[in-house]
């Protein structure tokens, strides 16, 4: 497919459908806005070095629900306390889409919100304008089928993380498009667990779009765990908005996938709020692995740091995008931006942009890139001891990324996730055709 | 910041552009506009050979094609392509001695404080002057011809040395490489040419002024320096243009082939002028300077001061095609009132065990935008090689911005490539000490600039350094938060 | 015979550092190489381990009669080499038991040995903590990240002490130390030495030899042995300085 039949089809895939009207309206916006932007090219400076032309390479159908992938339940994490809900083929998976949990907290499927909670969930579609929604952006909006709804009352801190299971379908030249919403009121505290996986070898594509709304004072935490077959592409687009004193952690480990793509962009819109991002990448074989982060610092005393490590091994390639921006008003800003690389072939390639764009004056603001292999004198030094030089370049390659394994609070996933680095690293992770997290037991030896 | 602080600091980078004269010089013009018809005329008063004018004529058609690019951080008001002058010469013709020189010209360069003149050689630097688009004299030619240095301007050495000229104009910076460089092939003028034969270390700098003078006109001159096996040059070049309203427009190409074991050193203090302070006139200063290292163990050295334009376009880059050769890159790039500079570096590796170094020193004041934009590009058969990157930028008031956008694309397993950036504005507590010490804030913020940008300035040829310094000095006059 | 090398030459990037180095070096036994700097001391240390990058331009290494040339260096380390290194380098991010656990259990597997589980690792650690009397720091510490000179040094040897190698290498292990460390790390040598092992003591001065007392003192320069004898030549050495080696090599030719 090129990239004018995408354009076609978007027309014909477009059935707003039994939905109110208001939204059918702004699903048609949406879809004018795609159409007039067009489909973005390596070529635009935002997309350099990107492998975004494979999505437009595909005959794709929406999804269908004729073959369920998984059942709902074998995802568990041991020892971890979790409310789970499974999206697959667009959907969700549950009798009881839309769950009304602990002091007035509302979770599940943003369909049924809709239809439950009109008002709030059209506000928060709306809020957003279209003017600034990039293509993939609009075409989710056009597109999407479902997602997951998160509202969480002022003051009330959930007792325990939302795990939320997307499985790509595996039928063909999938084309999925959710959309995820996460409100935070004043004083509130979430953590959430995406996991992405894919159920099958076939090609297909997943895009979803986040919107976060953290208050004031409130405390979010993300992590994502992505784990996908060769075959697959995989965008997310995380919004947030950070009000006063508000704390984001998103922490991201991208472990197997054709084509992930993650952006992030952080609006941090009250004094006081800081936000944290951890990423590790694990790409080899043919993957091809993407981080695009852009924060932007709109008040005075905000803080956020970003640390992005990739291994880019085989013929993989890895690009981190990063993009601190500071407005005129912004003083006494303080943000760090790393991104640390290595790569392991002569075939393999990583691109860095760690951007600084700063208006204010009375800012402490630094980023580092590196680009290396491993320590020589250390491969010399475990050798010495006895270490085969595969296994010594097992531990260096598990010790650079060790420090964003250890940034997980919650220790069973912690433990779990380091695990499944280990394996990873050794090659022994596949992209499982069922949920990784119920294939990997943690090991009690090191290596 | 305290309103007071402001004050002060306006007072210090407010400084008036001192060489803002206009020289009185009859001048003879191409036609207005850019044309076949124009690039003929341009050929045709240069005596050029076939060669040349279809090399021009290429250009020119592709140049056609192409559009302005829009990626710098860089806010371009449009220009008029069909409104300039694209060739402007001091009217006098052969000049067989200094003699002969239009003494309004020579007053000229003294007011610059450049030695035309071969009586001052105390000053040991030959001189090739480039006023609006034609070399006007190359001092030292003939000394240095005895080393077999070749030194004259551009248009001499497409008489004097075609088989030279031919072989290497567009090595370094492929004909249609892009918009800006693509309209200097068509149009270009004239610029020195410079040839170092192997072995010879060049006894002395040489040494490029430019000066745009006629109104309205464009200058597009064009360097091109070969370094041959073992061979050693130091190169600088300054730069100054008279005060107008208009702004006019500045696209040079140069051009550095280094050859085995060669090395060479070019030293650029820009000081176009900038614009007045609110914004009106300056120099667009579009240029495009590469080296292509293509011999082994060649090592090319950039060093800028780069205080002057309204708008500065600008990446002085290294193809190190040679193993083991050898990249620099050393900058400090000052913005003030409502000055735009985009500038910064590209070394892309090819050769195994190649090793760049990239130094940008960035200082913005008044209501300026100052960007770093570097690529470093490690080739997947450049293997063993480094890079080390150090971007700094100083903010000195809280309307300016100060950006850094590095691009860095590393394709083998065994190179090294890091990048460090920091952003901050100048210490109070530095400020406050130089003051308690009874040094007035504007003379502090000289001090502290200086010895911020210390490490590129101390790159610089001491002669050129001095100069420099007092450059980093004038351009902030006034400025400081 | 222990380790037997044989008019070792080896260079580095073109540059030649051992013209020729002869040793014979039997179970039980301390020697000690000591020589002025850049007579290639170290070289022949890292040549012995297999440090990568260094051109064997001729001679033999041989450990119990078998050659190590041709071994990568964890083979040699599995065969019984261990290097104690001038310089430990720190490895943040691998932790000391992972890397320890790793190293002891590589060269168990080599040795068709079964691989040492959790509890009989830590029996072994406290072991060779009481008989070093080196407290190793292990407990979530990265591999000599953060550590001291001297806690350095004592870490290699307390590795040593575990990993019960055929030849200890210990390269200017006494270099950096003050009295009080030099004492128990010299004490940790002596402990780990057996009727089996040997020990090679590589240093510049014989302050170190007081400690850990040699059979035979070889002095290397100019990439060879110019001159072995007992415990009194590094006294000789230490009395009249290295220029008399110099004078008296010099003279020879």
């Amino acid at each position: 497919m090129s990239a004018e039949k995408f354009l076609a089809s978007l027309k014909r895939w477009f059935q707003p459908g039994s939905e109110p009207p208001e939204m059918g309206d702004l699903r048609r916006a949406a879809l004018e806005r795609a159409l007039a932007l067009g489909v973005p090219t390596p070529k635009m400076e935002r997309w350099r070095q990107s492998g975004v032309a494979k999505v437009f390479e595909h005959n794709y159908s929406l999804p269908k629900r004729d073959r369920l992938p998984m059942s709902p339940g074998r995802c568990q994490l041991d020892a971890m306390a979790t409310t789970a809900m499974h999206f697959s083929a667009g959907t969700i998976e549950s009798a009881q889409p839309l769950q009304r949990l602990q002091d007035g907290v509302i979770a599940g499927s943003l369909r049924a919100a809709l239809k439950e909670e009109p008002e709030l969930v059209q506000r928060l579609l709306a809020e957003r304008g279209l003017d600034k929604m990039g293509f993939f952006n609009a075409v989710n909006m056009a597109l999407f089928t479902d997602g997951f709804f998160l509202h969480v009352p002022k003051n009330v801190v959930l007792a325990q993380p939302i795990q939320v299971i997307h499985v790509l379908g595996e039928y063909r030249d999938a084309l999925e498009n959710l959309r995820n919403f996460v409100v935070l009121e004043e004083g509130a505290e979430a953590t959430l667990l995406f996991c992405d996986h894919s159920s099958g070898r076939e090609y297909g594509f997943a895009s979803s779009v986040n919107q976060f709304e953290i208050g004031a004072n409130a405390g979010f935490k993300l992590y994502r765990v992505q784990n996908l077959s060769d075959e697959a592409a995989c965008f997310h687009q995380d919004f947030f908005t950070q009000q006063e004193n508000s704390r984001l952690f998103s922490h991201t480990i991208g472990f197997n996938g054709g084509l992930l793509r993650g952006e992030a962009h952080v609006d941090l819109q009250g004094k006081g709020a800081d936000c944290e991002f951890a990423g590790l990448s694990l790409a080899s074989r043919g993957q091809r692995m993407e981080n695009f982060v852009k924060v932007e610092h709109q008040v005075p005393q905000c803080t956020s740091r970003e640390v992005f490590k990739n291994i880019v091994d085989d013929y993989a390639r890895g690009l981190f995008n990063g993009h601190v921006l500071v407005h005129p008003d912004a003083q006494k800003t303080a943000a760090y931006q790393n991104n640390s690389n290595i790569v392991l072939t002569d075939k393999a390639k990583m691109s860095s942009r760690p951007f600084l764009e700063i208006y204010a004056d009375d800012v402490k603001c630094s980023h580092g890139s590196s680009v290396g292999q491993l320590d020589d004198e250390a491969l010399f030094y475990m050798r010495q001891r006895g270490i085969s030089e595969d296994n010594a370049r097992l531990l260096l390659l598990y010790a650079f990324a060790a420090d964003v394994i250890n940034q997980i609070d919650i220790e069973p996933l912690r433990r779990q996730l380091d695990d499944m680095v280990k394996k990873r690293l050794r090659g022994e992770l596949p992209s499982c055709e069922d949920c990784v997290l119920s294939c990997s037991q943690p090991e009690s030896e090191v290596l | 910041m305290t309103q007071k602080k402001n004050e002060v600091f306006t007072e210090v980078t407010s400084g008036d552009y001192k060489y803002g004269f206009v020289s009185d010089i009859e001048t003879e013009f191409a036609p207005k506009g850019i044309s076949e018809e124009v690039v003929r005329y341009i050929s045709a008063k240069k005596e050029e050979p076939e060669w040349l004018l279809e090399f021009r004529l290429k250009a020119l058609a592709k140049w056609k094609t192409m559009t302005m690019p829009n990626w710098a951080h860089l806010n371009i008001p449009p220009i008029d392509f069909n409104d300039l002058y694209y060739y402007a010469a001091p009217k006098k013709k052969k000049l067989a001695s200094m003699d002969e020189v239009d003494p309004e010209l020579i007053d000229t360069f003294n007011r610059l404080g450049i030695s035309l003149n071969e009586q001052k050689k105390l000053s040991g630097v030959a001189v090739d002057a480039v006023i609006d688009s034609v070399s006007v004299k190359t001092t030292f030619s003939d000394s240095l011809a005895e080393l077999g240095i070749v030194f004259m301007s551009f248009s001499e050495a497409v008489k004097k040395h075609p088989e030279l000229v031919r072989r290497f104009v567009g090595q370094a910076v492929p004909s249609g490489d892009n918009f800006f460089s693509t309209l200097n092939d068509a149009v270009f003028s004239d610029g020195s040419f410079c040839y170092i034969p192997k072995g010879v270390r060049c006894p002395m700098d040489l040494s490029t002024y430019f000066r745009i003078n006629a109104e309205g006109s464009g200058q597009f001159e064009r360097t091109l320096i070969v370094a041959d096996e073992g061979s050693y040059v130091s190169y600088l070049e300054g730069c100054t243009a008279p005060q107008r309203d208009e702004n006019q427009l500045h696209a040079a190409v140069v051009e550095i082939i280094l050859m085995k074991d060669a090395e060479v050193k070019y030293s650029t203090v820009q000081n176009w002028y900038p614009g007045d302070k609110e914004g009106r006139g300056g120099i667009y200063n579009f240029v495009t300077k590469r080296g292509l290292c293509r011999g082994d163990h060649s090592k090319l050295s950039w060093t800028q001061v780069e205080t002057g334009s309204a708008i500065t376009w600008k990446y002085p880059g290294c193809v190190l095609g040679g193993d083991n050769s050898v990249g620099e890159f050393y900058s400090v790039a000052v913005t003030n009132n409502y000055q735009q500079a985009d500038t910064g570096s590209k070394m892309i590796h090819l050769g195994k065990n190649t090793k760049s170094t990239i130094i940008s020193k960035g200082i913005s004041a008044g209501k300026s935008q100052n960007s770093y934009r570097g690529l470093v590009r490690i080739a997947p058969r450049a293997t063993g090689s480094r890079n080390f990157s150090q971007c700094d930028s100083l903010l000195l008031s809280d309307t300016c911005g100060a950006h850094t956008f590095p691009y860095i694309d590393t394709a083998n397993s065994s190179s090294v490539v890091e990048h460090e950036a920091t952003t901050s504005k100048i210490s109070e507590e530095q400020l406050f000490y130089c003051q308690q010490r009874g040094i007035n804030s504007e003379t502090a913020v000289g001090l502290i600039v200086n010895g911020y940008a210390g490490a590129v300035l101390k790159k610089l040829p001491l002669e050129f350094a001095a100069e420099a310094q007092k450059l980093l000095n004038v351009s902030l006059e006034g400025s400081v938060g | 015979m222990l380790l037997e090398i044989k008019d070792l030459c080896a260079g580095i990037n073109g540059k030649e550092i051992l013209k020729g180095v002869n040793l014979q070096i039997n179970k039980g036994e301390v020697h000690a190489i000591m020589g002025p700097n850049g007579t290639g001391k170290s070289t022949l240390a890292s040549i012995i381990a297999g440090r990568p990058g260094y051109d064997i331009t001729g001679g033999d290494i041989l450990l119990d009669g078998k050659s190590l040339l041709g071994m990568p260096p964890e083979q040699r380390a599995q065969e019984g080499i261990f290097l104690g290194f001038q310089y430990p380098v720190e490895i943040p991010g691998v932790s000391m038991s992972s890397f320890l656990r790793a190293a002891i259990n590589e060269t168990r597997r080599y040795r068709g040995q079964l691989p040492l589980g959790a509890v009989a690792f830590a029996r072994r650690m406290k072991e060779k903590e009481e008989m070093v009397e080196i407290k190793a720091k292990m407990k979530n510490r990265s591999v000599n990240e953060g550590f001291s000179g001297g806690e350095k040094k004592k870490n290699e040897i307390f590795q040593l002490a575990m990993l019960e190698p055929k030849v200890a290498i210990l390269d200017e292990t006494d270099s950096g130390l003050d009295i009080d460390a030099l004492r128990i790390v010299a004490g940790g040598v002596n402990k780990c030495k057996t009727e089996e092992n040997a020990t090679v003591v590589i240093t510049h001065y014989q302050r170190l030899l007081e400690y850990i007392v040699p059979n035979y003192v070889h002095i290397l320069y100019g990439g060879r042995v110019v001159k072995t004898g007992g415990r009194e030549l590094s006294l000789e050495l230490e009395e009249k300085g290295y220029d008399w080696i110099k004078a008296q090599v010099e003279g020879e030719e």
